[in-house]
Parts: structure tokens; sequence; C-alpha cells
């Protein structure tokens, strides 16, 4: 892994308005950096903005406010992303969180797979659409009788590996996925993680990884980004974060992953975490090397 | 006591353009009141499909080929949608993945937990309503139910979103509830909260509970007994304690070993190799032979029986047949131990 920053994402800002007087704040000042080749996790509670993060990082929503740089390009800047389109959408593809809704129900799943090498006009590496449809599908343990099916016809799982199947097929140089395997099996999800650490390894992949599982973070990212109410609070190479997590919500993050053994996990305690009203919004400051936490 | 549930040797097929899929083969189990049974699998062995078919929403490609479905002691396999609608939300009811999407961002959580309550008590006065929907809150544990009532859901954590989905299903007073992957889109602390949360409500209301996961950690800790799906068919059977300390069947083994708990340090993770069977044309003989690394001659001719460990504890192996030469179990008496 070399130092060259791929994705750098400065004081990003998103609000979604609810109602004529209610907006929502998904995302609130928080910046980051991937390098790459590297595979970043970003973990935290459901609602605090992560999803939100992967759309504006994929240009499927526009921040209100600070900049993302992609290989130096502003992505945010309408002329630069004009300019830089083509390269844009093939160098950096998207899973979905609910790929379940993302896919369209009345295209069969080869031609999903084949949809944006089609767009692209790229000539498919094995042949055919149909053939590289196939060898994606193999990729991520899906029969090939699936190739015909349309989307309502597959289990939630089988339509989650549908979605990895088609944003490999692009051989993106950034993936960002959006809790991707939560809803396989354990020998799949790890069949899954497996995959994106070759592709890691051996193809130089960068990847922005979203999850829930933080046993699976652990076991596959080299960087970690806490979120909690659209902020980042602790920032550090996954070792040091497992082994000396220093942010009150971190400490409470970890105590609540699941033990998969009966006894230990009905005694596992949780440690709580609520934050006080009014508490100043710290900013985050580096403690030890690539260890940053907000105070 | 009985079984409030009893699921009867229960196939179900599609009729899918591409051909015929056998998506649940001869399954059966039983529910008592008050238990948690936990359902864990393959993606696409047909989990799901079994929990839609006992509460009667599948699509209309699906037939139910075979088998019978009974709640207390009566036989529903017959039932038309009009003697279901009566059933649901009172006998059985549901709680869905996505606790984001279940929820309508235009309403008051309080109108829509509301709303679930007027479909059983549709004669409630509005004062009425109101206190039932405060307890309904209560029970799943919203403080302040009073004021959060009038709140719109962006206004909730995610937490709080699957407790007022979690009050939706419950408002009925199910006798069972379906969980099909509940907690998957919840971050772990918010999930440890609803996974408590459940327990105690099940306790208190006596709900019998179907879980669908796939957090292994999940069933650790909500499971009183657990099936092991492969390929449409229960594999495996027994208490929570019986599947992880003392698993039988080999794609138990595989499941448990492919966990990153037991990876740490390695490079890759342990998966199963090769890939599920395609339910068009399931395999002559037991559905895991070909990814079995024990399997034996006989597991490619012939389907195993359930084999009897323990009152609560089964497994379709022919390792457990006293022919089959011995294998030591790669894996079991506690994860970490
Ligand atoms: N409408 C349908 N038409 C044809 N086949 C279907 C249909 N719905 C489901 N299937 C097939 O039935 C099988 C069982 O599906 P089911 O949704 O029950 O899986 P599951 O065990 O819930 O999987 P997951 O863990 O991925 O959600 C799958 O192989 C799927 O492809
Ligand atoms: N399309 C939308 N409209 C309104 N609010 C939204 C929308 N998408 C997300 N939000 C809100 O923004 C916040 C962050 O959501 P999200 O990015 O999905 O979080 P996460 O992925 O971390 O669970 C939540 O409060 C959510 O309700
Ligand atoms: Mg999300
Ligand atoms: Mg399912």
């Amino acid at each position: 892994m070399d130092n060259e920053i791929l994705l750098d994402v400065q004081h990003l800002t998103h609000f979604f308005p609810i109602t004529k007087k209610i907006a929502v704040k998904a995302v609130d000042d928080l910046s980051f950096q991937l390098r790459r080749g590297e595979i970043f996790g970003l973990v935290g509670e459901s609602g605090s903005g992560k999803s939100t993060v992967a759309r504006c990082v994929m240009n499927l929503y526009r921040p209100q406010a600070g900049r993302i740089l992609y290989k130096g390009i502003d992505t945010c800047d309408r002329r630069a992303f004009r300019k830089n389109r083509r390269m844009l959408q093939t160098t950096r593809q998207l899973i979905f969180q609910d790929s379940a809704s993302s896919l369209n129900q009345r295209m069969r799943v080869c031609d999903i797979i084949a949809e944006p090498m089609r767009i692209q006009h790229i000539t498919p590496p094995r042949g055919t659409h149909r053939a590289e449809a196939a060898f994606q599908m193999h990729y991520v343990g899906l029969d090939p009788s699936f190739l015909d099916r349309y989307p309502p016809e597959l289990s939630g799982g089988q339509r989650q590996r549908v979605a990895i199947a088609r944003a490999l097929a692009m051989e993106p140089e950034l993936l960002v996925a959006d809790e991707p395997i939560a809803s396989l099996d354990v020998s799949i999800q790890a069949q899954i993680v497996n995959l994106f650490k070759h592709l890691q390894q051996e193809h130089g992949f960068s990847f922005l990884f979203i999850a829930h599982d933080l046993a699976m973070v652990e076991f596959l990212c080299d960087r970690v980004g806490v979120m909690y109410h659209g902020r980042l609070l602790e920032v550090a190479p996954t070792e040091e974060l497992f082994q000396h997590p220093l942010h009150p919500y971190t400490k409470s993050l970890l105590s609540a992953i699941p033990i998969p053994d009966p006894v230990r996990e009905r005694a596992r305690k949780l440690i709580p975490y609520e934050e006080e009203p009014g508490a100043p919004r710290g900013t985050l400051r580096e403690v030890s090397p690539d260890h940053f936490v907000a105070e | 006591m009985g079984a409030l549930l009893e699921v009867k040797n229960l196939s179900v097929r599609f009729d899918a353009r591409a051909g015929e899929v056998q998506a649940v083969r001869g399954v059966s189990f039983s529910l008592a009141a008050g238990e948690v049974l936990a359902v864990v699998g393959e993606s696409g062995c047909g989990k799901s499909v079994l929990c839609k078919a006992i509460m009667k929403l599948l699509p209309p490609t699906a037939r139910i080929t075979s088998g019978s479905i009974l709640v207390n002691g009566a036989d529903i396999t017959a039932y038309r949608e009009r003697d279901m609608r009566r059933l649901r939300g009172k006998l059985f009811s549901m709680v869905f993945q996505d606790p984001m999407t279940s929820l309508n961002p235009t309403m008051t959580i309080g109108a829509q937990i509301g709303e679930a309550v007027r479909l059983h008590h549709p004669r409630l006065s509005r004062g009425e309503l109101r206190s039932r929907v405060e307890e309904l809150m209560t029970l799943v544990g919203i403080d302040r139910p009073r004021e959060r009532m009038d709140l719109y859901p962006c206004h909730f954590s995610g937490g709080m979103r699957q407790r007022a989905v979690m009050a939706i299903a419950l408002a009925g007073e199910p006798s069972i509830l379906f969980a099909d992957e509940p907690t998957t889109a919840l971050d772990v602390t918010i999930q440890s909260q609803i996974l408590d949360l459940l327990r105690e409500v099940q306790q208190k209301l006596g709900t019998a509970t179907v879980f669908v996961t796939h957090d292994l950690g999940v069933v650790a800790r909500v499971a009183d007994r657990v099936a092991v799906m492969y390929a449409g068919k229960i594999v495996e059977t027994g208490t929570a304690e019986e599947i992880f300390y003392d698993p039988r069947h080999p794609y138990t083994w595989g499941l448990l070993q492919s966990l990153p708990a037991l990876s740490r340090g390695r490079d890759t993770l342990r998966a199963i190799p090769g890939m599920p069977p395609s339910l068009e044309n399931p395999p002559r003989g037991d559905a895991f032979a070909c990814r079995n690394p024990y399997a034996l001659a006989i597991d490619y001719e012939e389907e195993p029986p359930m084999f009897r460990l323990s009152d609560t504890h089964y497994a379709a192996t022919w390792l457990l047949d006293p022919r089959a030469p011995e294998v030591i179990p790669p894996i079991g008496g506690g994860l970490h131990g």
C-alpha cells in the first residue's frame, strides 16, 4: 500500500428536509481520507449517516457543504464532474445496502450484471456479456442457473450477491460497499470477504467498507472510522482501535459485539453510551500516530 | 403442554419461468408457547419462504405441495385469505428486516402504532386509542411516550425506530412472532438492546418467536432451540447449547468454522468450499454431499434420515449411522474454550 490519497473527503455536510420546517443533519462536517489500495471501514450507530456518506461519495447526493476529491478531482464540482464523467463512472462502483430495492425488478440477472459494461461500451473480457456475468456469478457463489431469473424470484442473499457481481464486473479502482454482506450466511460472508481481500492484495482495489459486523471489520479493514450522529468520533488503524479504543462510544460499540457462544454471550454486558445533551462538538485530534479521537 | 405451532412435512414449490424451484422440502418442526426458535442456514435455503408459507403470504406462483400446518391443534393448511386475515396480527405477526423502510416518514410514530391498534380494535375511542398506543410504546422501552407519540420517524434513532416497528407488530398481542432478520440493518449496540427487549416482551406476553438470522452471536443470545437449514430441509435441530457445543452435521460444522473469530491471525476465512445446489434440480442423496469433506459413498445415493441424539437434538447425516466410520468433529465444545 502506498500513501497516495485516492479519496479525500473534506468537511462533508448533508441535510435532508423532512417537512418545511424540519431538516435532519445526516452528515455534519466530516473529513477522512482513503489511501490507494486500502480498505477503510466505516462503522457506527444505525442512522449515523454512513449510507449518506457513501451516496455523497458516489455523487448520488449533492452535499450542502464540503468537498470530495477523487484522484484530486473535485467530484462535487459540476464542471469537473462532466469533464471526467466516464472515468468517474467506470472506476468507482457502489454496492447498495438494500440491493433488493436497488435492482431493476424487470431485468434478468444476466442483464443486470452486464448493464454497466453495456452502458460504458466496455468489451467483455470473456467474450460475451453472458459469459462475463456467469464468471462474476461464480465468484460470488451463485449457480449459473440464476442467470435467467428476475430479482423477485431470488432470496435476499441471492439478490445481494447479484449486486456485488454487478459492481465487481467493472473492475473498479474504488468500491464503496454499504453493508454488503449483512444479509448473507456466515459461510458466504467468509467467501465474499476472502474475495475482497484477494481483490485488494492482487488487484490493488481500494474499498470504503461500511458494516455493522465488527468481527468482520476487524478481519478485513486496514483502518476504521467510528461514526455517531453524522460525525466521526474516532479513526485509527484496525488493530489499534480494537486494542486501545479511546472514545466512550467506541468502547460501547466494542462491548456490543455478539459472541457465538451461548454461555458467554448471555453473560455479556453492554457498556451503555449516552451523549450528554449540549456537549461541545469535539474535533479530531491525533493522540498517537494515525490514531485520532474527538475531544 | 401441546405445541402452539406444528409444521409437518411441509413442501413449497415455485413455478418460475426457468423451471420449478423446490424451495422448502419436507420441513417439520414444532413451537411451544413462549419459546424462541432460531432458523439459520445457507442464503437461499428456504427460511423466508418457510415463514411466509406458514403465514400464507407467498406469491401466487408458489404452491404448498405437501404437509400440514397446525395451530393449537387446528389444521390451517387449507385456510383461505379471508380466514387468514383474522389470524394475522392476532395469532401471527411479523417484523421484517429494514426498520427504515417499514415506517412511513410522513406520519407520526403515534399515528402509525395507532393504525395497527385500530386494525384489531376498530371500536376504540380516541382517548382509549391514545392510551393503548402509550402502553405499547412503554412496553417496547420508548421513554416519555406521551411526548414522543407526536414525533416523526426522522426524529428517532435507528434503535427507537426498530422499537416502534416492534410496537406495531405487537399491537394485536400475537401468540407467534415471525422475525425475519429483524436486526440485520442495525448496529450492534442497538441490536443487543432490541434482542434483550424481545426476550423481555416475550416473557411478559408469552409470545413464541421464529427468529431467522445469519448472525450466530444473535442465535447464541436469544434462541432456546435452533434449526439449521440447508437446501430446503432442516438438517440439524437442537437446543442452543447442543448446536454450539455439540454440533453433529458437517454443514453446521462448516457454518461455525466460517466465523471470523476462528480465523484471527489467518489471511483468509474458512468458507465452506463450493456452492449451494440449485433448488431447481436438487441432487440425489444428501444435498450437502459434494461440499462435505466427510461425505460417504451412500451420501450420493440416498438421503439420510433424521438421527436422534437426544429428546431435543436431531441431525440428518449418514455419519450418525452405526455403520459409519468414526469422525472427530472439527469444532464444538465452546468456540473460545
Ligand atoms: N418468487 C420466487 N420464484 C422462484 N423462486 C423463488 C421465489 N422466491 C424465492 N425463490 C427461491 O426459493 C429459495 C428459498 O428462498 P428464501 O427467500 O426462502 O431463502 P432464504 O433462506 O430466506 O435466503 P436468505 O438468507 O438469502 O434470505 C431460493 O433458492 C430462491 O431463489
Ligand atoms: N432520503 C432520505 N430522506 C430523509 N432522511 C434521510 C434520508 N436518507 C437518510 N436520512 C436520514 O439521515 C440520517 C442518516 O441516515 P443514513 O445515512 O442512512 O445512516 P446509516 O447508513 O448510518 O444507518 C438518518 O437520520 C436518516 O433518517
Ligand atoms: Mg445505512
Ligand atoms: Mg430470507
